[in-house]
Formats: structure tokens, C-alpha cells, sequence
């Protein structure tokens, strides 16, 4: 029991914050995205001898990205901001930041939760399509057609308020 | 992370301030090894009586409710299920003024017991529980199909209906429910806006024999001041069907032993749930918020039989129970040393 709980601190150590960063980008609440993964987590420790024969952070990303992640408001129009997240002294840079997590999360959150998962999971984690089908337990050719589908709604969604700097080169 | 390839402009540039914006989060990772090893001590046990880290209790008085109400499964169906415009108006076929029980100092529970039927004839029994303090919330519980709970299960997950994940021989549904929402569109198992938790009822496997069965447990959300929520429900075994529930809460420190018993609930309120066998059934929920520096709980009692028979359940479970004598040789591993109900005496807690 204490290697097992050794082994997984660490991982959770190492892992966490990329898991909340996914979570918060599928859900677009802090809060419930700490709550989901924790929920992945337990459910990653449970399963841990079988998400160890492959790849645990995986394991935990494909348990999480396959929870619930609409159980917040749909139809809710703002975006909280928590009260440890306002800053005593507000700078310009915290503004910005502020009016890109609110934009990100508004525009990800008018996504249907299965386009959502999948683009976030593609796009903006980097996954292959053929990761994401896994995750997700799809063909290839829905995460194709799916993210396209995505893409374009956020492009829509985006198009008129994003201040869309100079797009970045890379690989996939 | 990696860049994306054809990335729309506009969303690779708010994906790329992205990386940097997330707000400030955190896995409290000690909750995370103490839920992990109860789910797992619970998945190894067979997913019997399990109310470690049961932080209050809410019982509530609807014995016997179900009684001559029981519906009858719903048929079965062929996968995808098809299923029928809902009608969305609840009828409420009984209510009761709410009922108010003192627990433990700090602990309340509210009942209002109500059985509502759907008016495309399901029925769910609404325990008046709460999960939420957000707004009016409810625990429901319904029957359901194996091919009703593969559908939802399927569109909860937007997988192939064509998968089957569910083969249990019966189940129910536990649903919070917020608001008088209408049902979800063509779901049997789902309401607009509602916290879904999918807690099933895995009926009766001949190679388990326990004293109870935790068939489900739900997480409700953070609601900023009490943490998780979450909700036990345990079905009762046939043979102990006309069993009387004592129950008791006891303080669980982290890494430590249990405390003394904090409060004893005499004559625990079950009623039949509207599983196919109709079996008796008790929900606990619990809340961290009256632990404040001992967050942990410790749920165990006694089930006692009309002829005297008595079997301890909870805190000090173990699998060896016999079903045709009733007794229980011994107590699992898990037991946690030093602590079992107490003698019935005066440890009751006042009803109001």
C-alpha cells in the first residue's frame, strides 16, 4: 500500500497541474475542474496496476476527458471569477490574462460537450487524432469531422472578438 | 503541449495565450489517496456496505413508503432504445409536512418525503435529501431497465448506443434533482439541469453474500462551503428484509482509530426501493462541513431481525455473512479495531 501510494503521489506531483489546466479547458470552471480531477485521480488510483501496464497519465486523462463535464450551468452567459482569483492590485497584464481565460472559456463553453472534448483534447493539448480516438473510444474520421466542426464554431465564435495576434508555426 | 496543425487564427491565438491563463487550482492529494483506497477497499470488498468517510447523516422517514406503490419494471428494450416524447409535469402524489432530524450537533436533516409520478407513468421517490445548497435540490430514485440504463449510460458518455456496458439484473437510478426541471429530451434517465450521478443497483451475485450493498454513490459539486457531498445509498439483503436499522456516526481521525460513537439512531427509516425485488433500502449523506478538524466519519450499526437476530453491518463488515442463518462469523480486515455499536441505550438522538 505505501509503494502504491508513493508511486501515485508522485504522479499526481508531476501530473496534476496538467490535468486541472484539461479539465478547466473542458469544463471552464475552476472549481469543478478541481473536482473532476480529483474523481479522475481516485478513479486512476483504483485502476493504478492497470494504468501503470500503460501510460498513467493517459489512464487519468482519458477517465477524466470521459467524466461528466456539463453538470455546471450550460446556460449560464458569465464566467465567475474566484474571489483568490482577483488580485489586490490589478495590473494590465492580469487584466489581460483575465479577458483571455473569460473569452477561452465563453467560446469553449458554447461547444457541444463531445466538439469540446475532442478539440480540446486535439488542439489544445496536442494529442494525435488517433489519441483522441482512443480517448475517447471514436474512429479516427469522427475526430476529424468532429474538430473540423469544432474549429469553425470557435472561428465564428472568435472572429469578431479576438484580438488574434500573429498566429505561431509548429508541428503537430 | 504541442502546437496544433491548421489551426484557425483566431483559435491558435487564444490558445496560445491559453497556455498561461488558467486560474489558480490544486488537488488536495491527501483527499485524493483517502477516497482513492476507500473506493478501492470498497471495489475489493465487492462494493458492499462501505460508509467509511461518511461525514453527517440525513435519514428520513419514509418507511415503508414505497409499500403497495411498487411499479413494475419498465419492459425491456432492444438496443438503441426508442423512447417517447416526455411529458414534462411531475403530478406530486403525496407529500408530508418536512420532517426535521437532529443527527449530531451541527447535522440536520430535512425530510420531506414525496413519491411523484411522472405522467408517462414512472414513479420516483423523491427522499426530499438535498445534495446542493445552491438552490432546491432533491434525491430522486427511480426504477430502471438494463436497456434504459444503456441508454443513458450511452448518451451521458456520447458513445455508441450499441455498446452494452450494463448487464446487471436490475437497477435504480439515484438522480439529483434541481428545480422542478423538465425530463431531458428523449432520455429516460436525465433531467435538463440537474446533477447527473448514475448510481446503480447491481442486484444479487450468488458468489457475494454481504449484509448490505453499497449499490451507489454520488459526488455532488463543490459548493464552496461544505466541499463534497456525497450520498451512500444501501440496499438490504432479502433475508434481512424485515430488519430494523440502529445506526451510528462516529469521528474518524486521519490515520487514527475511531472515536467513541457520537450519535446513535435508533430505528432508521428505510423504505422499499423501487428496485424489481422492491428490496429495502437507507441512503446516508454525507457533508464535511460539522467536522471541522476531523473530517472523516465513520458510519456502522446493527441490523436486527423481528426475531432478535443481529448483524452488524458498516463499520465493522465482514464478508462471511450467511444468508440462510443470518450471522456473521467474522468481521473483515477493514474493521476498524476497537469499535462497534454500542448497547441500545441512551444514546439516542431527539426527534423533532
Amino acid at each position: 500500500m505505501a509503494k502504491r501510494d508513493d508511486e501515485f503521489a508522485a504522479f499526481m506531483t508531476a501530473y496534476s497541474p496538467a490535468l486541472l489546466h484539461t479539465a478547466w479547458l473542458l469544463c471552464g470552471d475552476a472549481h469543478r475542474a478541481e473536482e473532476l480531477t480529483q474523481q479522475a485521480l481516485v478513479k486512476t488510483y483504483v485502476s493504478w496496476a492497470r494504468a501503470l501496464r500503460t501510460d498513467p497519465l493517459a489512464y487519468a486523462r482519458r477517465t477524466l476527458a470521459n467524466q461528466r463535464i456539463d453538470t455546471w450551468r450550460r446556460t449560464r452567459r458569465e464566467v465567475l471569477l474566484a474571489p483568490e482569483d482577483m488580485p489586490a492590485q490589478v495590473q494590465s497584464a492580469d487584466i489581460a490574462r483575465a479577458t483571455d481565460r473569460d473569452l477561452l472559456a465563453r467560446a469553449l463553453a458554447t461547444l457541444p460537450a463531445r466538439q469540446r472534448r475532442i478539440v480540446v483534447l486535439r488542439h489544445f493539448i496536442g494529442l494525435s487524432e488517433a489519441e483522441v480516438a482512443d480517448d475517447l473510444g471514436v474512429s479516427v474520421g469522427t475526430v476529424k469531422s468532429t474538430a473540423s466542426r469544432a474549429l469553425s464554431a470557435l472561428r465564428a465564435q472568435l472572429g469578431e472578438t479576438s484580438t488574434a495576434p500573429a498566429p505561431r508555426g509548429g508541428t503537430p | 503541449m504541442t502546437e496544433s496543425p491548421n489551426m484557425p487564427d483566431a483559435v491558435e491565438s487564444l490558445r496560445s495565450r491559453a497556455l498561461d491563463a488558467s486560474p489558480a487550482m490544486a488537488v488536495d492529494q491527501a483527499r485524493v489517496l483517502s477516497r482513492g483506497r476507500r473506493a478501492r477497499l470498497t471495489r475489493t470488498l465487492g462494493g458492499t456496505v462501505s460508509a467509511l468517510a461518511v461525514a453527517g447523516l440525513a435519514a428520513f422517514t419514509v418507511t415503508q413508503f414505497w409499500g403497495g406503490h411498487t411499479t413494475p419494471p419498465p419492459a425491456e428494450h432492444s438496443a438503441p432504445l426508442v423512447l417517447p416524447d416526455p411529458v414534462p409535469t411531475w403530478v406530486a402524489e403525496h407529500n408530508e409536512t418536512p420532517i426535521v432530524r437532529q443527527l449530531a450537533p451541527g447535522i440536520l436533516a430535512e425530510v420531506k418525503p414525496a413519491l411523484w409520478r411522472l405522467t408517462d407513468g414512472t414513479m420516483m421517490a423523491v427522499t426530499g435529501m438535498g445534495d446542493s445548497l445552491e438552490q432546491a435540490s432533491w434525491i430522486g430514485i427511480v426504477p430502471a431497465s438494463t436497456a434504459e440504463v444503456n441508454s443513458a449510460l450511452a448518451a451521458w458518455r456520447e458513445a455508441d448506443p450499441s455498446t452494452q456496458p450494463w448487464s446487471g439484473d436490475s437497477a435504480v437510478y439515484i438522480q439529483s434533482v434541481l428545480g422542478d426541471d423538465a425530463r431531458r429530451p428523449h432520455s429516460a434517465l436525465g433531467w435538463r439541469d440537474s446533477q447527473d450521478t448514475f448510481s446503480l443497483y447491481e442486484g444479487d451475485s450468488p458468489g457475494r453474500q454481504f449484509a448490505g450493498r453499497t449499490f451507489g454513490q454520488s459526488s455532488g459539486g463543490t459548493d464552496g462551503l461544505t466541499g463534497s457531498r456525497t450520498v451512500d445509498a444501501m440496499a438490504v439483503p432479502e433475508a434481512l428484509a424485515g430488519s430494523t436499522l440502529r445506526l451510528c456516526l462516529a469521528g474518524l481521525p486521519p490515520g487514527g482509530t475511531p472515536t467513541d460513537p457520537l450519535v446513535c439512531v435508533s430505528d432508521v427509516p428505510m423504505f422499499r426501493a423501487p428496485t424489481a425485488q422492491g428490496r429495502l433500502m437507507f441512503l446516508v449523506t454525507s457533508d464535511r462541513a460539522p467536522a471541522a478538524g476531523n473530517n472523516r466519519y465513520l458510519a456502522g450499526g446493527v441490523f436486527t431481525e423481528k426475531d432478535g437476530t443481529a448483524v452488524p453491518f458498516g463499520g465493522c463488515q465482514g464478508d462471511g455473512l450467511d444468508l440462510a442463518t443470518r450471522t456473521l462469523p467474522s468481521v473483515g480486515p477493514w474493521c476498524l479495531p476497537g469499535w462497534s455499536p454500542p448497547p441500545e441505550t441512551p444514546t439516542s438522538q431527539p426527534t423533532n
